[in-house]
């Protein structure tokens, strides 16, 4: 009994250790970053290469996300409310589940996805072909060089990227219950448009933001532990996008519990 | 008292000691590198010589021991403090280490460029001039991926002494070259510490470059210095290793 208790503990204290270790690390990641943005070395060349990378080169993905997202939502939101006779809660349901669930988390989960696995291959690749090195014996700041310029390009990218997929998806959402199942679309739209507030547009974009920097964090940091050649190129690019996924959907329970309050939904009455 | 005018080793190496995953990879290493002189390093692979090499310039940490550059422990010194000492350090590393997402000019203008030379011109010209010491003229805009793994370490080499340092550090720089090519840069590394005076430390397993260039030798064993004196010296050992290593070079020539 004594023993399995030993066992147990053992196999438990591993694995949290070893998340607490990671955590710690991607945490002094954060900070230096902050360090270095604070003292304003900022190469803004980099910066704005990166901004296309990911803020122009993410736009089909991001849209068309958006936009089949809040078509399917409506739909099933269509089917079961105008049953019950609600069928004018679509609109309303569509828009604070685009706005504050839907647009920042499948956004960010497609720009994990191919953000995240690119800026872990090339810095991890960098780091296995001695470029990082070179850079630090040139007395150039990987962090400076490399990290910083992407967390500034995707913490301007991520609120626009969101914006996007909300607005595409509320689009698509309309074109889909006046094309298909002909309700009036200056009906649908009034409805829409009156539960759609800043604050549920906010929250999209504060939770959009926040995603962002959990990506580029947990990436960047991925491809500068990386070791062991193109397996480990490989291994940092599958956990840069299954780590940032998994941060995304956990804490966005928790910023959802913590942005409600702050920022409530509208209700207006009519 | 100016660093230059300083009359001691360029680099003091002592009792250094590293492991990785609990393998010990340099086993209490200690020696000087000379100013103005070429120390060549040589040794079997995986003996630990690009592993010293790149505690020269802070770029690993010793687990133990310290590294003295022109009289300064650097050991205790942050990233930020180690940059201007590395400035002054050129490296060639042994697989290249260019950066692939720029050009060959700008690889070899990259150091110019961070040291903040602002004049391009100037940039322009050192980098077209470098690149014709090296034998790559009219190369500047390739892409590092297209070019052969002999281009790539000559860029390499190029990039290297552009800033113009006082102290070049070589991890095999005339592997992978022909006969010829492999020459050419060993004459241009002795003339470059002919002329300028540069500190030079060179990992080679290649003999012949060595008794061209070596003010002293290092013999590295399982992390270990077996020798260290000049290179005559050498063919005089009773170290069964070290006459292992010379014999079988002598056959490889054949
Ligand atoms: N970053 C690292 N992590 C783990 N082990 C390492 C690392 N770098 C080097 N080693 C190990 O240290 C030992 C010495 O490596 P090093 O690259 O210094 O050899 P070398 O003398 O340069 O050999 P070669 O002539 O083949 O280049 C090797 O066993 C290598 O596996
Ligand atoms: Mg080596």
């Amino acid at each position: 009994m004594k023993r399995m208790a030993g066992y147990l503990a053992a196999s438990v204290a591993g694995p949290v250790l070893g998340l607490l270790t990671y955590l710690g690390q991607v945490a002094r990641l954060l900070v230096e970053v902050l360090a270095s943005l604070l003292s304003l070395r900022i190469r803004w060349r980099l910066v704005l290469a990166q901004i296309v990378a990911i803020g122009i080169g993410s736009q089909l993905v991001v849209i068309i996300t958006g936009a089949f997202t809040g078509a399917v939502f409506a739909a099933q939101a269509y089917f079961k409310f105008s049953e019950l006779g609600l069928g004018s809660a679509t609109g309303p349901v569509v828009s604070i589940a685009m706005c504050r669930e839907l647009g920042p988390v499948l956004a960010a989960l497609m720009v994990a996805g191919r953000m995240g696995a690119s800026m872990a291959a090339e810095i991890g690749t960098m780091r296995v072909t001695e470029q990082i090195d070179a850079l630090r014996a040139m007395g150039v700041s990987p962090l400076d060089y490399l990290v910083v310029p992407r967390v500034l390009a995707i913490l301007v990218s991520m609120p626009i990227l969101v914006g996007e997929a909300i607005l595409f998806g509320m689009l698509a959402s309309e074109l889909l219950t006046v094309q298909l199942f002909g309700v009036p679309a200056a009906w649908y739209e009034t409805q829409l448009l009156a539960h759609t507030g800043v604050p549920d547009i906010l929250t999209g974009l504060i939770k959009g933001t926040f995603f962002g920097g959990l990506i580029v964090l947990i990436s960047c940091h991925q491809g500068l532990i990386t070791s062991e050649g193109a397996v480990g190129v490989g291994r940092a690019t599958t956990r840069a996008v299954v780590y940032s996924s998994l941060a995304i959907l956990i804490s966005n329970l928790f910023l959802s519990l913590l942005l409600n309050p702050l920022l409530p939904t509208v209700t207006m009455d009519f | 008292m100016s660093v230059s005018d300083n009359p001691g080793p360029f680099f003091r190496i002592e009792a250094l000691r590293q492991s990785f995953d609990g393998h010990p990879v340099l086993r209490g290493v200690s020696f000087d590198v000379p100013r103005g002189k070429t120390t060549v390093i040589l040794g079997g692979s995986g003996a630990g010589k690009s592993v010293l090499l790149k505690h020269l310039n802070g770029l690993m940490r010793p687990l133990a021991g310290s590294v003295q550059v022109e009289g300064n422990d650097i050991n205790d010194l942050s990233e930020r403090d180690l940059t201007p000492i590395r400035r002054q350090i050129g490296v060639l590393f042994q697989d290249g280490a260019l950066f692939d997402s720029l050009t060959v000019g700008e690889n070899v203008a990259f150091p110019l460029r961070e040291a903040g030379d602002r004049n391009e011109d100037g940039i322009r010209y050192r980098v077209n001039e470098v690149l014709e010491l090296v034998g790559l003229k009219g190369q500047e805009w390739k892409m590092p991926g297209v070019l052969s793994g002999g281009m790539r370490k000559r860029v390499s080499l190029a990039r290297a002494i552009a800033g113009r340092p006082a102290c070049m550090l070589y991890d095999e720089p005339t592997a992978g070259l022909d006969p010829i090519l492999s020459e050419n840069i060993t004459r241009l590394i002795a003339e470059m510490k002919d002329e300028l005076r540069l500190t030079s430390v060179v990992v080679t397993h290649h003999l012949g470059a060595m008794r061209f260039l070596a003010d002293q030798v290092l013999f590295l064993k399982h992390g270990e210095v077996r020798y260290c004196g000049p290179a005559a010296g050498l063919d005089d050992s009773d170290d069964r290793e070290i006459r292992e290593f010379i014999s079988a070079d002598a056959m490889g020539r054949t």
